[in-house]
């Protein structure tokens, strides 16, 4: 224990004095002293957000739960800016507002205070970013502890408050919220989870490890019906909850992803739910929907349990063309790994080798990523817990955030250092968001700790592979949320989608990325978008952002 | 021998702390004895101090090398903190020790499942099986021939407790493997059937050994809390006696207590309590939920209509608020009111829309309004297939509104989810004779 905290001194310590390091060196030389995926650079980067729960005396539940942050490039200049979400405080009028970090290039940041309009006071929870305009430019809502706020973007990274145009200020207790195109109609339609019916009045009392902490969520009995909206055109959206069926069920909802399980062409909803049964919103094809979740496997466990389900991820990482889903829990519970087997999905959890390492900490943001370009897809887990973990600490929640490598036979394994970095980083992790925020070709992190610094994790893996990076982009210019793009990497077919929405309250880089090993190259590419199309756009070389754009792709021959 | 893990007290409750101070004292009196590190094992583990609780039973436990507890709950601890490998090597040392206590054979084969290691799981379960362990055996057992891709061994293990013992989760795994068999139709009644939520649980009574060193007034209250979920009420008035004299006014505690009278057939005395909590509290909202709800159930409809009422004006949220107030309103024939009050508890989360949405179909019929009628029962069946009433009410509204063939499929899909015959026969019946009654009037 003492030497893991002398190496880890001695290293802050090279790191302030030569401020320019990347990555921490022994004394004979440019040599990695052992094998380490991120550097913490945030201070480094200009990026300095530090969180606030607001957490005074009396323990309110949402402090325990915030916040997010969304990797989305607000001003058109290709590189991705950071928006975090404040969460603030909820007894007093002067909290900090969310944080909008613009990227200058390179991956260094500038803090922009309230200068792009983006500066909501709210208790900041989740975020999603996209286009619901239609006018190119990337969009921001943003979700609270009261009204939900929708920020349009005027094309230069300026952005107004049209939350009561836009009909999305929904006042209960929102977490996180994805852009899809449902209706498979052209414009982003908004679907956010809920939480719970909280206010101050209606708080509990609670104990764990013999002091009082914060209460599970059953014991509020209140779970919230999660809001689904239509977007009209014009700026407004309609809210469609009810006749969608989104009320036909409920549960206490953190994470939210959306894909086309079934293949039938309609964006489905998956909504990770906190110790409630999971909600899969299949999608009928005229804005009806069914909860499906427990008659397709993926409401409890392989076991009958409803767990307490935070973050949630939805890839391909057995690459068979469909979508899976991993969902992370509390500690003591293990994560659900979803296998889609075309009707319905197998907790297949342990045979990818998650269902004992995961259950250490509880895990709320999570991004499955190649991080080390080798073509196998990786798995970063944000943790802390919500009832006292170490009473000595300084933060009784904070714990250790998770890096799992992906291996050849689909299987996960845990890497040492543990979360990828050398430098100890233990806080009470939350949201956390994907991003190529310096354009290397390496996927970066941003983490977002509660009552802490956010981390800025910067990959530096050693000997990472040769990579390729797609934008697709529809016929407005804006990313296509939604679009499915296959290729063949050395000679098998995989498959990504523009997917902006998942992990935990946090919005991620709509770049597609693959990891490419030692292939120099990717053939015979092709995008299934939104609305249906299919086109071919060829070969490509790897180690660059390839931008497609809808309708200058050839027509496929290929169904879905 | 090592030092006891004496963890730091200054933060935590009085009452825990004292308790922890005098264990270590025991425990620096009499180093050798491992039946006061496990004891002190099981206060850490009971109030949550794992990492601690660990620590004492392995200590317990090589004191004491054949004490079975100590290896028991040191595997259970250790599964909860990942690392089963080490849990998996404890409960073989438990089962070493006493070879015929079922739940640790089914943590075994369901550790090994975890693991992925199919025949120590299968071995396990099949021990817990020959020791009378039941459907929690047969399911581990299926979920292993299912990793196997064994879906005829699975079927076969499950079908009878299908038949005898349903529970969700047996229907969850006969859906999978009737599904990779191809048997559609089996599959579909399967899925139907597994919409329910509950893991499959078994007894375990030494697990809850550790419980009668609940320290604080949080956690006691918890443990009291959950004697009343295990339905022990009369354990449960008895902790809550105790509690009492610590605070007497906490509002859990009055809540609680209203519950355990109510339950050992004392109403006058829940009122009471309640009625006192009122006073105290005006602005509990619980209070006048459950006050409601005794008034609702000694049919003073009025009294309870204003509790309720007045509980919601306190807190809009509450959907057990609306479900009664619905209830209530229901009885007193104000249905407009009733069904308002009935929407609101659902978008307000109430936990069984189906119910809900039961009487929200039952007052439309009463209407004879057929078609809103028949949309509210069409969601509950949907929602929850086992609802007998449920499917007889759908037949009976598509019967009314003339939709026969509509009420046949109705009725059949009823069977094939093997509801009561007898309660479908009315149904039947009535088919039968507007069968009838069409073809009397075709010229």
């Amino acid at each position: 224990m003492k030497s893991t905290d002398t190496v880890f001194i001695s290293l802050v310590c090279v790191c302030t004095l030569f401020a320019g390091c990347e990555a921490p060196v022994d004394r004979s030389g440019n040599e990695p002293m052992q094998e380490f995926w991120f550097v913490e650079e945030s201070k480094r980067r200009g990026v300095d957000f530090i969180h606030q729960s607001g957490h005074r005396e009396k323990h309110l539940l949402p402090e325990i739960t915030g916040s997010g942050v969304a990797l989305t490039d607000v001003n058109g200049d290709g590189w991705l800016d950071i928006y975090f979400v404040q969460s603030g405080s909820l007894l007093e009028e002067d909290a900090q507002p969310n944080q909008l970090f613009l990227n200058l290039g390179e991956g260094q940041f500038e803090m922009r205070g309230n200068a792009n309009g983006l500066a909501d006071r709210g208790y900041g929870m989740g975020v999603a970013a996209g286009d619901y305009d239609n006018d190119g430019d990337n969009d921001i809502f943003v979700t609270n502890v009261g009204e939900n706020k929708m920020f349009r973007n005027n094309g230069a990274g300026l952005f107004a408050d049209v939350t009561n145009e836009s009909g999305l200020g929904d006042t209960q207790w929102g977490t996180s919220a994805a852009f899809l195109d449902l209706d498979r109609d052209g414009d982003l339609d908004l679907y956010h989870a809920n939480y719970l019916h909280w206010k101050l009045e209606i708080e509990l009392d609670c104990f764990g490890s013999g002091v009082l902490t914060y209460c599970p969520p059953i014991n509020y009995q209140a779970p919230a019906i999660d809001r689904m909206y239509r977007n009209d055109g014009g700026g407004s959206f309609t809210d469609i909850t009810r006749q969608a069926g989104i009320n036909a069920s409920f549960g206490n909802g953190f994470g939210v992803v959306g894909a086309d399980f079934d293949h039938n062409g309609y964006i489905d909803v998956f909504v990770a739910n906190d110790l409630t049964v999971n909600q899969l919103w299949m999608n009928r094809g005229d804005l009806r929907f069914v909860d499906e979740s427990m008659t397709r496997g993926s409401g409890v466990d392989g076991f009958g349990t409803a767990k307490a389900g935070m973050g949630v991820v939805s890839s391909d990482p057995d690459q068979d063309g469909d979508f899976d889903i991993l969902v992370v829990n509390l500690t003591g519970e293990s994560d659900s790994f979803f296998r889609n087997e075309g009707t319905h999905f197998t907790d297949s959890t342990s045979e990818i080798g998650l269902s004992a390492p995961s259950r250490r900490y509880t895990r709320f943001g999570v991004v499955m990523a190649d991080f080390d370009n080798d073509g196998q897809l990786d798995l970063y887990e944000a943790n802390g817990g919500v009832s006292p973990v170490d009473l000595g600490a300084e933060d009784i929640y904070a714990e250790p955030n998770t890096l799992f490598r992906g291996l050849p036979d689909g299987r996960f394994e845990e890497v040492e250092p543990q979360g990828g970095t050398l430098e100890s980083l233990v806080h009470t992790s939350r949201g956390v968001g994907i991003g190529d925020l310096d354009n290397d070709g390496g996927l970066d992190l941003v983490v977002v700790n509660r009552d802490a610094r956010a981390y800025v994790l910067m990959n530096r893996f050693a000997n990472r592979g040769n990579w390729i990076a797609f934008s697709l982009l529809n016929q407005h210019g804006s990313d296509a949320i939604g679009a499915v793009i296959t290729l063949i990497r050395d000679g098998h077919r995989v498959y990504g989608s523009v997917q902006p929405e998942g992990s935990y309250l946090s919005s991620n880089d709509p770049r597609v990325h693959f990891g490419l090993g030692s292939a120099a190259s990717v053939e015979d590419v092709r995008v299934l978008w939104p609305t249906g199309e299919i086109e071919e756009f060829g070969d490509f070389n790897s180690g660059s952002f390839v931008t497609l754009r809808m309708g200058d792709g050839s027509p496929s021959k290929w169904t879905r | 021998m090592e030092q006891a893990y004496a963890i730091d007290t200054s933060q935590i409750d009085t009452e825990l702390a004292e308790t922890i101070s005098e264990t270590l004292e025991l425990i620096a009196a009499a180093p050798h004895s491992s039946s006061l590190r496990g004891r002190l094992g099981m206060i850490y583990d009971v109030n949550h101090f794992p990492d601690a609780a660990r620590v004492m039973y392995e200590q317990a436990s090589t004191l004491d090398t054949r004490e079975f507890a100590w290896w028991y709950f040191g595997a259970l601890i250790d599964q909860q903190k990942g690392d089963i490998d080490r849990a998996l090597e404890k409960i073989a040392h438990a089962i070493e020790i006493d070879s015929e206590y079922v739940p640790a054979h089914l943590h075994r084969g369901n550790w090994s499942l975890h693991q992925d290691l199919l025949d120590e799981a299968m071995d396990a379960f099949e021990d817990a099986a020959a020791l009378g362990a039941g459907s929690p055996s047969a399911e581990g057992i299926a979920q292993v021939h299912l990793r196997r891709e064994e879906f005829e061994e699975a079927v076969a293990i499950l079908v009878p407790y299908a038949e005898t013992l349903p529970h969700p989760q047996i229907w969850r795994l006969l859906s999978t493997a009737y599904a990779r068999l191809d048997m559609n139709e089996e599959a579909e009644v399967a899925r139907a059937l597994s919409k329910k939520v509950f893991p499959m649980l078994w007894l375990d009574p030494i697990r809850q050994r550790p419980n009668k060193y609940v320290r604080g007034f949080g956690r006691r209250m918890v443990y009291a809390q959950s004697l009343l979920k295990a339905e022990r009420y009369e354990d449960a008035l008895r902790e809550l006696e105790r509690l009492e004299e610590i605070r007497p006014n906490d509002e859990a505690l009055i809540s609680s207590f209203a519950v355990a009278y109510e339950k050992t057939q004392q109403p006058e005395k829940a009122k009471d309590i309640l009625q006192r909590g009122i006073e105290m509290m005006p602005n509990q909202f619980r209070f006048y939920v459950q006050l409601g709800d005794l008034m609702y159930r000694g049919g003073q409809n009025e009294d309870a209509f204003m509790l309720l009422t007045r509980s919601t004006e306190i807190n809009e949220h509450n959907p057990e608020a609306y479900e009664r107030l619905g209830s209530v309103l229901m009885r007193m024939e104000r249905f407009d009111e009733a069904i308002a009050a009935f929407e609101k508890a659902i978008d307000f989360g109430f936990s069984d829309v189906a119910v809900i949405r039961l009487r929200i179909g039952t007052i439309y019929g009463f209407r004879k309004q057929w078609a809103e009628a028949i949309d509210e029962f069409s969601q509950v069946v949907e929602l929850d297939p086992g609802n007998e009433n449920g499917h007889l009410y759908l037949a009976h509204a598509l019967i009314e509104k003339g939709e026969i063939d509509r009420a046949e499929a109705t009725l059949n899909w009823a069977r094939r989810l093997g509801v009561d015959p007898e309660l479908l026969q009315q149904a039947d019946e009535l088919i039968e004779q507007n069968r009838n009654q069409v073809d009397s009037d075709v010229p």
